[in-house]
């Protein structure tokens, strides 16, 4: 049970139940006395309540648009900085290294995977474009981090990776003999 | 460049607690025992043994192992030995070549050390036949050499420490009266007494006495039908001199003797001159003297004759009848109880008798006939070594029908197979009681002889395999290889025995004429004919034709064949029968090919038009292939036919004196890797054609007019089905020895080079290209060659390359060194491919050299000797002649099996022991800290919910 | 001791140039008749002539003048069709002296030679000397399908098509010993050469490793002001 959870219990039955030595209660008993054939609405529901929906002003599109480029041109802004890291990491084959790459491809493909959530923020009149930056920028991370992984020989990408799976050559033709005197 | 061969160091030091720990070594003294002797030492009752062919002398305790021995030169035969009382042993040995011989003559202490007190040596023009007498009690040597019975010259040698190398006196005689044509002195003729000569022809008997220089005859004393032939003995007495008697006896084709006439040859007073008969005795086959200080002229005779059931000693009295006999038995199909040498020793008043017999087994009995000691000298000259598995259960509870290793997939084998493993369980459970309940009752040697077939059981890593033996005499040994070597069944087979020292006869004569030896090669062909765990079957072709199938499992022969016809090659097949087995094709003389056994011409049908022989001979340049044919019935009388074919011939270049060589690869052998990775990534394919074959042919060159005779070795690469010669090199001024090795796709082979006096190894390796191969039945040659030579600082005595169960690990060349160690050198060492990097910009770096991780040490034309590479640090082995290899299950590991005069095993893991955890590891240790680990964790995974729980209340 | 070595690299490069002078000198006219024989290796008839001046391969004359009868055609056919072989078999002659032959024989499946439409291709194998040691045989197509045979098409086995590789014996590589001795001394001289103190300055020595470090930190002085504004914004 999270904090917030507990604290929306105690504001919630606010009017019903009065809280006098201990910062945090449950009451558990309530559930029992209630009616079991109806379920209550969780606490702090309100049934028919009217939302108060912002009306959209045109100064609000531009800092939505302002706000959907950032989330947009995100992974386009974090690649030099991966150019950079990588670059320091090195060629050598050795954990930190390992485990950086491992980010480095962990980040976009999270963000790929969870590119329809992401494409619900992206709003405004140039959403088709900035989404598709967002693709890109996510895109060439992968593509840098496959990069790494190339010129760390990590690919297998040459003949001799797939040595092991080369059948023997079948025997046909059989031969023998021995040297005799 | 150091950093290289830190990486490479395979074995970083040996601890004394690791001596033997794996390893074990058998000594011995040779066979051919030519005389045994009591010495005279005061501290110790030693046993001198001189034994002939392998030119060994030595002393034996009374327990029957080896107190000193000293190994004379190798090709020499030693042909004389006596002992004198207070002086020490003489002993005379001959060296023959065709263009000359030398005899050296030599003296030893008697003591504890055997050292050499005097020694001297001379020199004979052409190839002689020698005989000798020592009378030791003057330190004189005569030796009487001549080509035939007209012709002779003897020499007598005074030996003494003052006087090495002292010319000897010599006598000559030409044209002697009356001599017998067409005998061989060595073969027909022995020498008795100082100067009494006698020989034997098929009609009588020649005698001369050489102060006389004439020859005299005595016809035989009986007539003898065609399946009986005369033999000559010696008699000699128990200090290995001869008292002028000599023996006569009538053998059987079957070796059995019928009769021993007893013979003296008259002595100086006795002017009456001649021989003279003595008496007859009835089967014996050896006799020998007892001579005593006290009566000189009475000597006590023994004689020794061969039972069913074993062998009979005989005293005999001075009326010539048996005054006391005794007989011991023992098991005659497992050793032979046919004698080759009998003599005895006396031990004070005690006397005991050295029986050598024929399969070379040296025993010592006691006057009442008890075996004191036994010796399987036999084991001294190997000429054919098997490792065979052992099931991974005894073979009793297999009893039941597990034998059809085809069908897999049937239902039953599922069955057989589940219930085998649970009974090997049962049983492993109730060997766990037993050994609990009875371990301190039972002595280890009573659980070992009870349980022989119980103990015939692979470890979990496969290290405990049989090694099946052939020796030069014909027997049959099959050891344990882990517990010290010990002697699992013998088989004795009189016939096989025959015909290798028939064929090894005909073999030596034909050297001996063209005037150079060749390696000795096995003169048989064995063959594993089914690698069944249960029913291991190995079979031996003798070149005469005859077979004998054998169970080195269960000691037993299942099947002995006589064919009657000379076999001019064999084969093993490739493919196996429903039951197993592998079929031999069996080519005679008339290119006719039959099969052994014959129901495996069915699994060669199925396959006809396949298989193909190269036929070589070793003093021959012209080679051939053959291909099996079966030809259809041409006209319909005629029934189904088997041909071999002659499909190719060449001829290599004609040299004198020349000696082929011939390397094929393991037949079953696993190349892991097709291909070795750049330094780029890129993949060189490795050349791994199963039917190419190294030939090496040596010789003298005779067409080169200007620099006149000159050793060559010749090194060919041939495609035995096409017979095209993808490869061809000369050594020039190189010579003897050369050993080979051909392995996945590299050779390596070793020769002298007469030229810089020294001896350089020849490294090869053969590869596609960077594109993969066509596949057969596409036949390209190598298209990279990769050739490079190195020098190696010491003789070599045999090569071979480690082998492993899938040939993942690092190959090894194992060298055997004149020294007696053996050395195991990284196959990285000899990788030819930098012969390509020599004349580029890498050639310094190393570095540059980067292969899959492996790093390619700089060329470097010496070969190093490391001694962290002789793999059997101080446990010299004499005379090494094969190193043959076997696998165990586990991938690391490489057994060795190492014959010559001593014997010994050994395993290898080239590239460490990756896939076995270590003697000492700390199992312990593991599991305490696993578990601590685990209570830890679940601790932590507690402690970490209650926080979190204590952290959501605040 | 410079002498010494003088001297040494003197013998080795008179016994190089002995041997080419060798193996050049004993070049002599080969002659190779081919015969060959269809199914049976009895009945040899005369195929052409091999003439092998020298060692090169560009120096050979093929003579193939008869082509093939219509029965040998026929017999070819057949014995493709029954797993025959066809037989070739060479008798060298060198020009010196008639008498000293030496014969060497090969095979080859016959219907490989019928589907290679009779382009053969012959390995020559010579010893060092320039004579002759054995032949082998492949053509131009090494498997054989069975297909091949539902169309006719044994008209154009008419001429052979022949190419010819000659193999020819080396003399064995011996232990390279002078570059070996060679590479030491240079690698003595760079030992003494680097035991001399490098006097590069100290950016010529370490510039790689400083640019880093200044680029790290131009890029986070100009990544830095952003970042405060977008602290200070949320």
């Amino acid at each position: 049970m999270s904090a917030t959870n507990s604290s929306q219990v105690r504001h919630g039955t606010n009017g019903q139940f009065s809280i006098k030595k201990h910062k945090f209660a449950l009451n558990f008993n309530s559930r029992v006395k209630s009616d079991k054939a109806e379920l209550g609405s969780p606490p702090g529901y309100v049934t028919n309540a009217q939302f108060n929906v912002p009306v959209v002003e045109p100064s609000d599109v531009n800092l939505i648009v302002k706000k959907s480029w950032e989330i947009a041109s995100g992974p386009i802004r974090q690649l030099p900085m991966n150019l950079f890291i990588m670059y320091m990491a090195g060629n050598s084959i050795s954990i930190f290294p390992i485990m950086m790459i491992g980010m480095l491809f962990l980040k976009p493909v999270k963000a790929l995977l969870q590119i329809n959530a992401t494409f619900k923020l992206i709003e405004g009149n140039q959403s088709l474009f900035q989404k598709f930056v967002y693709l890109l920028g996510n895109l060439l991370c992968l593509a840098l981090a496959l990069y790494k992984c190339q010129s760390m020989g990590l690919l297998p990408i040459h003949p001799s990776d797939w040595l092991d799976f080369v059948e023997p050559q079948p025997r046909i033709e059989f031969s023998g003999g021995s040297l005799s005197h | 460049m150091s950093c290289a061969c830190e990486i490479l160091r395979i074995i970083y030091a040996l601890y004394e607690d690791q001596i033997h720990k794996w390893d074990w070594r058998q000594q011995f003294i040779g066979i051919d025992v030519d005389s045994c002797m009591r010495s005279n030492s005061e501290t110790k009752d030693l046993i001198f043994c001189t034994t002939g062919e392998t030119n060994v002398i030595s002393a034996i305790n009374r327990k029957g192992e080896i107190a000193w021995r000293n190994i004379q030169e190798e090709q020499g035969r030693l042909i004389g030995s006596s002992l004198h009382k207070t002086d020490g042993l003489i002993t005379v040995s001959l060296y023959k070549t065709k263009n000359g011989s030398k005899i050296f003559i030599r003296k030893w202490s008697q003591d504890d050390y055997g050292f050499l007190i005097a020694e001297n040596s001379h020199f004979l023009q052409g190839s002689q036949n020698c005989l000798v007498s020592i009378d030791a009690s003057k330190s004189l040597v005569n030796v009487l050499c001549g080509e035939s019975g007209s012709q002779l010259k003897k020499f007598q040698f005074l030996v003494n420490k003052d006087q090495p190398n002292a010319k000897p006196e010599e006598q000559e005689w030409t044209n002697l009266d009356g001599s017998p044509t067409d005998v061989n002195l060595e073969n027909d003729c022995i020498f008795v007494g100082v100067d009494n000569l006698v020989c034997l022809t098929s009609f009588s008997l020649h005698y001369i006495a050489l102060r006389d220089s004439r020859w005299s005859n005595q016809p035989l004393p009986e007539a003898l039908p065609g399946d009986k032939r005369y033999v000559l003995e010696r008699i000699l007495n128990q200090n290995g001199a001869d008292v002028g008697y000599f023996g006569l006896k009538i053998v059987r084709n079957t070796k059995e003797t019928e009769r021993f006439y007893l013979y003296k040859v008259a002595s100086d007073e006795d002017k009456s001159g001649g021989l003279q008969w003595l008496t007859t005795f009835p089967k014996i086959q050896k006799v020998s003297i007892l001579t005593s200080a006290n009566e000189p002229s009475h000597p006590q005779f023994y004689g020794v004759s061969s039972t069913k059931t074993g062998i009979e000693i005989s005293k005999f009295g001075l009326d010539w009848k048996v005054e006391k006999s005794v007989s011991t038995n023992f098991d005659c199909k497992s050793h032979a109880n046919s004698l080759h040498r009998f003599s005895i020793v006396q031990f004070g008043s005690e006397i005991e008798f050295i029986v050598t017999f024929d399969d070379q087994r040296l025993a010592s009995f006691d006057s009442k006939g008890n075996m004191k000691w036994s010796r399987e000298e036999g084991l001294s000259s190997i000429i054919w070594s098997q490792f065979v598995s052992l099931p991974y259960f005894s073979a009793s509870s297999a009893k039941h029908d597990f034998r059809s290793p085809n069908d897999f997939l049937s239902l039953s084998s599922f069955k057989n197979r589940i219930y085998s493993q649970f009974v090997s369980i049962q049983e492993y459970i109730i060997s766990l009681y037993e050994s609990f309940l009875t371990s301190e009752k039972k002595t280890l040697e009573a659980v070992d002889e009870e349980s022989r077939e119980k103990s015939l059981v692979s470890d979990v890593f496969g290290f405990h395999k049989l090694l099946f033996i052939v020796t030069k005499r014909g027997k049959l040994f099959v050891l344990d290889n882990v517990r010290n070597g010990k002697i699992i069944w013998t088989h004795f087979d009189a016939k096989l025995k025959d015909d290798i020292i028939e064929e090894q006869k005909r073999i030596d004569s034909i050297e001996m004429e063209r005037g150079r030896k060749c390696d000795k090669i096995p003169v048989i062909s064995v063959y594993l004919q089914r690698h069944n765990l249960f029913t291991p079957k190995v079979t031996i072709v003798s070149p005469k034709g005859y077979l004998i199938s054998y169970n080195p499992l269960e000691g037993r022969v299942e099947d002995s064949l006589d064919l009657n016809t000379r076999i001019k090659l064999s084969m093993l097949m490739h493919h196996a029968d429903d039951q197993g087995i592998k079929g031999i094709i069996l080519m005679n003389e008339a290119d006719k090919v039959t099969f052994y056994p014959e129901s495996t011409r069915e699994t060669f049908l199925s396959h006809k038009n396949n298989y193909y022989m190269l036929v070589s001979k070793q003093t021959s340049e012209q080679i051939s292939g053959y291909s099996l044919r079966h030809l259809q019935p041409t006209s319909p009388g005629s029934s189904h036919e088997d041909i071999a074919q002659r499909v190719w011939s060449l001829s290599l270049p004609t040299l004198i004196g020349s000696c082929l060589q011939v390397g094929w690869k393991e037949v079953d052998e696993h190349v892991h890797s097709q291909g070795k990775v750049l330094a780029d990534r890129a993949v060189l394919y490795k050349y791994l054609n199963p039917n190419l074959v190294a030939l090496i042919n040596r010789g003298e060159e005779s067409t080169d007019e200007e620099s006149g005779k000159i050793n060559v070795v010749q090194f060919y690469l041939l495609d035995a089905i096409t017979g095209s010669i993808y490869y061809s090199v000369v050594h020039r001024r190189a010579s003897d020895p050369v050993h080979l090795v051909h392995s996945e796709n590299f050779i390596i082979y070793s020769f002298y080079n007469e030229k810089q006096r020294r001896i350089e190894i020849s490294s090869l390796e053969l590869f596609e290209g960077k594109e993969m191969p066509p596949p057969p039945p596409v036949r390209t040659p190598p298209k990279i060659v990769e050739h490079l030579s190195f020098i190696f600082p010491t003789g070599i005595r045999a090569m071979r390359e480690t082998q492993t169960i899938r040939g993942i690990t690092n190959k090894h060349i194992l060298i055997a060194l004149t020294s007696g160690g053996i050395l195991s050198l990284p196959k990285i060492f000899f990788d030819p491919r930098r012969a390509s990097f020599a004349t580029s910009k890498y050639a310094s770096s190393a570095a540059a050299m980067e292969e899959g991780g492996v790093y390619l040490p700089p060329y470097i034309p010496e070969l190093p000797i490391p001694s962290e590479g002789i793999i059997n640090y101080n446990q010299s082995v004499a005379d090494v002649n094969h190193i043959y290899v076997g696998v165990s299950s586990l991938e690391s590991t490489c057994l060795l099996f190492i014959t010559g005069l001593d014997i010994y095993y050994t395993r290898v893991t080239p590239s460490k022991t990756f896939d076995i955890l270590k003697d000492d590891f700390d199992h312990l240790l593991i599991i305490i800290v696993l578990a601590a680990l685990l209570l830890f964790s679940i601790a932590t995974k507690y402690l970490a919910s209650r926080k979190t729980l204590n952290a959501a209340w605040k | 001791m410079y002498l010494n070595i003088v001297i040494f690299y003197l013998l080795i490069a008179l016994t190089k140039a002995q041997e080419v002078y060798q193996q050049t000198n004993l070049d002599k006219l080969l002659t190779i008749k081919l015969y060959h024989s269809i199914n049976s290796p009895d009945s040899y008839k005369l195929r052409g002539t091999i003439i092998i001046p020298s060692s090169k391969e560009k120096d050979l004359v093929i003579k193939q003048d008869k082509p093939l009868t219509d029965e040998e055609i026929n017999d070819l056919d057949k014995a493709a069709r029954n797993n025959g072989f066809y037989f070739l078999k060479a008798v060298a002659y060198k020009s010196t002296s008639e008498d000293q032959t030496k014969m060497a024989t090969s095979f080859i499946e016959a219907c490989s030679l019928v589907q290679s439409g009779l382009s053969d291709i012959i390995m020559i194998s010579l010893d060092y000397y320039g004579n002759l040691i054995g032949i082998s045989l492949t053509s131009t197509n090494p498997t054989c399908e069975s297909s091949y045979f539902s169309t006719d098409s044994s008209n154009k086995l008419d001429t052979f098509n022949t190419t010819v590789k000659l193999i020819s014996t080396t003399l064995g590589p011996v232990p390279d010993t002078l570059s070996y001795i060679q590479r030491m001394e240079q690698e003595k001289n760079e030992k003494l050469r680097g035991d001399k103190v490098d006097n590069r300055s100290f950016f010529g020595k370490y510039w790689m490793y400083i640019v880093p470090v200044v680029i790290f930190v131009l890029i986070s002085n100009l990544a830095s002001p952003e970042g405060m504004e977008q602290a200070a914004a949320r």
